[in-house]
């Protein structure tokens, strides 16, 4: 049984049911809804992006569902979902919000993990010139951080 | 990432496990300092042991503070302490929403271990101000190592970078008096004047304000009996204890499990005596619940009841047994291959360092420092002069790999060339390889550094010895070896894993063994292979830690494949950690190596001549294998010039001088950016 999708830029994706239902939101609208024929909208989800989460959901069909706030903290991202990632940023952060919007909390968390990942062991520096952004902090603010936290310093 | 929603930016910063990076996010604009700092669940866990030398009560406090934390007092008088008084928010009440600060919120798990400049008071007053702690780890001295996946932060591994090299875990080797009438909780590699030492009414007060915990640590505290017996009522909650190392009384630990009956998933008790009423306990008490179990065998006559309980625990995936002296531990791998859901396995014999002839007392506390993490700023103005806790620094004078290691292949301009894959003329290299120790100087000292100019070192205190010869390993059971550092003598003793050498493919049907140590064990080449090539377990596995007795083979054996210890290391496709120890390095391994695609962290000690079979060895692996991270490696001689192209400053400009030097002494080099760093 395959399910209709409509991203928010009118392009119609036809899925199995079950891909469709990794996302939480999707399967309560089908139970909503029942059998239906007519598309479901996604209007905050691009053709672009619905499409890179459906890969996803195709690729992780199978997969158990864990529950344990440790082990979705600790586990790796593995190789297929580092090569799934491997996308600008602009796109990476639309794959994070659409996840979040379709309620797809596996997805949400690879995503949060690559970000972590680009994240760990930079500098605030490093950070604001991955990342782009502007350092509204004044010097002064700046060195009161700097002085709050001079206990973390590296030594 | 400024357009992405706070709940999302949170969960981000919950993948950030590092406090510093959350400090370093803090400082990027002012929307992620108000993010961070105005909501303390994100700075979870906080683990202030890292820092433990800096952190005082006004620092504390002002942590606490700056986190949006309601500071509330400690009680006035501690010792006047009533056990009987209420906790203002016991684990059934209902009203925790009438709390101070918000339960969802609140900050839940923090790390004060080690943390010496801290006062009774200053602890009393963070459990006070964190009432729904659910982890607290009070450990008397910070960890040596971390936690998965904390562990391969590269922050991480530049923080291991002061610690010797096989001294990477806590709790392997004991560093005990010579004389041997210690308590068994005694261990020199420790520092006692910088511990967090907690009194046992203490303890009392702060486990009744924190009626939430679900995990709590007290590694080395002193338990006891009245705070063993009110713990369970206190913590009705708490299902990971660890006690390791503890002062606790038999019947008190007897009590504990007792009362824990099917609460427990995660005991650790390392360094603690057993007793056949214990191993009953843990028997009839564990069953139930106990997932993680970590203990020692002090006393061989209680083997086989580990091998009991271990048989009766079902639940079974992750266990850990230390110092065992004698006795053939088959049966205990027959039953953890009972155990089909079983995750990690790490077996490790007795393994000791006796100082002696310590004349005057700071030798104690230097040999002491010498094996811990922290250095000397727990010491000062008691312990030697500072480059006593320096790394240690072999170079081997005057010896070129080879006529071959001119022709530079794999340059960062040529990285697609096959050359990298050619053998190295075993002949012609042979006549120019000397393996020699020639001391151990400290990175400062570097190779000007010579003869009588050189300085004791604190990081390295066997292999400086001149009767010391890495190669020379006795395949008995129970080892010995002296050498010197300063004016203490060590005495080296390390026992074997005894079992039969095909034993180990008892734990091949393990599907889920992600983690696997073994500590000189008595197995030889063919059965490792055999177990890596051909068992579902290898296929799983992640971290790898073998340490061997064997020789490393001499340079004209290298072909003799029935001395090949890693010939089937190539299998396991997810393994992100190596550690090997005393395994003989032969021209294959390093191909077997560079199948490791996965490969994050390589840590080697004493492998033999690998320098002088492949002099590119290193080089190949530094840009073959994408995801490696960090290198670490002493004993292992390698040639610098194989490498000045490849890694960035700061390598010691004493080296970088001289480069057409072997380089035997520990070294480490991480990857950030791209690039390889020498950590000095």
């Amino acid at each position: 049984m395959s399910v209709r999708l409509l991203s928010s830029d009118s392009e119609d994706f036809t899925v199995a049911k079950e891909v469709a239902e990794r996302s939480m939101l999707i399967k309560n609208m089908l139970e909503d809804v029942g059998d239906n024929d007519n598309p479901i909208p996604l209007p905050n989800v691009t053709a672009k992006i619905l499409r890179k989460v459906i890969e996803w959901c195709e690729h992780h069909l199978g997969d158990p569902v864990t529950n344990d706030e440790n082990e979705r903290r600790n586990t790796e991202i593995d190789e297929w979902d580092q090569k799934f990632m491997e996308v600008d940023q602009e796109t990476l952060f639309d794959i994070i919000l659409a996840a979040n919007y379709l309620d797809i909390k596996p997805l949400l968390d690879v995503g949060c993990k690559t970000v972590a990942n680009m994240i760990k062991g930079k500098t605030a520096e490093e950070i604001r010139k991955i990342f782009n952004i502007v350092n509204d902090l004044t010097p002064e603010e700046e060195a009161q951080i700097r002085k709050e936290n001079e206990w973390a310093e590296d030594r | 990432m400024e357009r992405l929603p706070a709940e999302i930016q949170l969960h981000i910063i919950d993948y950030l496990l590092d406090t510093k990076d959350k400090i370093e996010l803090s400082s990027v604009n002012r929307p992620f300092y108000h993010l961070l700092f105005d909501t303390p669940r994100c700075w979870s866990p906080l683990d202030l042991s890292l820092y433990a030398n800096q952190i005082t009560n006004s620092i504390l406090l002002s942590i606490l503070r700056s986190r949006a934390l309601t500071i509330v007092p400690s009680p006035p008088r501690l010792h006047g302490w009533n056990d009987t008084m209420d906790s203002p928010y016991s684990a059934t009440d209902n009203s925790q929403t009438n709390a101070p600060q918000s339960y969802r919120h609140q900050l839940e798990f923090i790390n004060i271990s080690g943390c010496h400049l801290l006062t009774s008071e200053a602890v009393m007053t963070l459990v006070c101000t964190l009432p729904f702690l659910k982890g607290l780890i009070l450990n008397r001295y910070p960890s040596m190592s971390a936690a998965d996946p904390l562990a391969r932060h590269p922050r991480h591994y530049r923080r291991t970078r002061l610690t010797m090299i096989d001294m990477l875990r806590d709790d392997l080797y004991q560093c005990r008096p010579r004389h041997g009438l210690a308590s068994t909780t005694m261990d020199l590699s420790k520092k006692p004047l910088c511990c967090l030492a907690i009194a046992d009414t203490v303890l009392r007060q702060i486990l009744h304000r924190v009626p939430l915990l679900t995990s709590l640590s007290l590694q080395h505290q002193s338990l006891g009996a009245t705070t063993v017996q009110q713990l369970p009522l206190l913590l009705p909650n708490l299902c990971h204890l660890d006690i390791s190392s503890c002062d606790i009384a038999l019947s008190s630990l007897q009590s504990l499990l007792r009362h824990m009956d099917g609460r427990l998933i995660s005991l650790k008790m390392l360094n603690l005596d057993l007793s056949n009423l214990t191993l009953l306990c843990l028997q009839l008490h564990g069953s139930k619940s106990l997932q993680v179990l970590h203990l020692s065998c002090i006393d061989p006559q209680w083997f086989l009841g580990v091998v009991r309980v271990v048989q009766l625990l079902p639940h079974l995936h992750d266990f850990r047994l230390t110092r065992l002296r004698l006795g053939n531990i088959d049966p205990l791998l027959a039953a953890l291959a009972s155990h089909p859901h079983l995750e990690r396995v790490d077996l490790s014999p007795k393994l000791e360092l006796y100082p002696k002839n310590l004349s005057p007392s700071y030798t104690i506390l230097t040999a002491s420092s010498a094996l811990g993490t922290i250095g000397t700023q727990g010491l000062a103005g008691r312990g030697p002069p500072a480059t006593a806790t320096s790394r240690p620094f072999r170079v081997m004078a005057n010896i070129r790999p080879s006529s071959s290691s001119t022709n530079m292949p794999d340059s960062p301009t040529n990285q697609t060339s096959g050359s990298h894959r050619e053998k190295t003329n075993n002949d012609t290299t042979s006549a120019n390889y000397t393996h020699q120790a020639t001391g151990a100087l400290p990175p400062s000292t570097g190779l000007e550094a010579t003869g009588n100019q050189r300085r004791p070192v604190a990081g390295h205190l066997y292999p400086a010895h001149p009767h010391y010869h890495p190669h020379s390993r006795a395949q008995t059971s129970h080892y010995n070896n002296y050498s010197r550092y300063n004016n203490t003598m060590f005495t080296r003793a390390e026992h074997s894993l005894t079992m039969t050498p095909s034993s180990l493919l008892l734990l091949a049907p393990l599907a889920d063994l992600t983690e696997l140590r073994l500590c000189y064990p008595s197995i030889d080449a063919a059965s490792l292979t055999r177990f890596f090539k051909t068992t579902t377990a290898s296929h799983q596995l992640k971290i790898l830690e073998l340490r061997l007795r064997q020789k490393p083979s001499p340079l004209d054996n290298d072909d003799d494949e029935s001395s090949d210890y890693l010939d089937g290391l190539s299998c396991l496709a997810q393994l992100h950690t190596l550690l090997l120890y005393h395994v003989p390095l032969r021209s294959s391994t390093v191909e077997h190596i560079l199948g490791l695609a996965c490969l994050q962290s390589l840590t080697l000690y004493d492998g033999g001549p690998l320098g002088k079979l492949q002099p590119f060895f290193l080089r190949h692996w530094l840009l073959g294998i994408t995801s490696l991270a960090m290198v670490r490696m002493d004993l292992v001689p390698f040639s610098l010039d194989t490498l000045t192209d490849l890694v960035m400053a700061p390598m010691p400009s004493e080296l970088s001088q001289d480069a057409q030097r072997q380089y035997e002494g520990d070294v480490m080099l991480l990857k950030q950016n791209g690039l390889w760093h020498w950590i000095n």
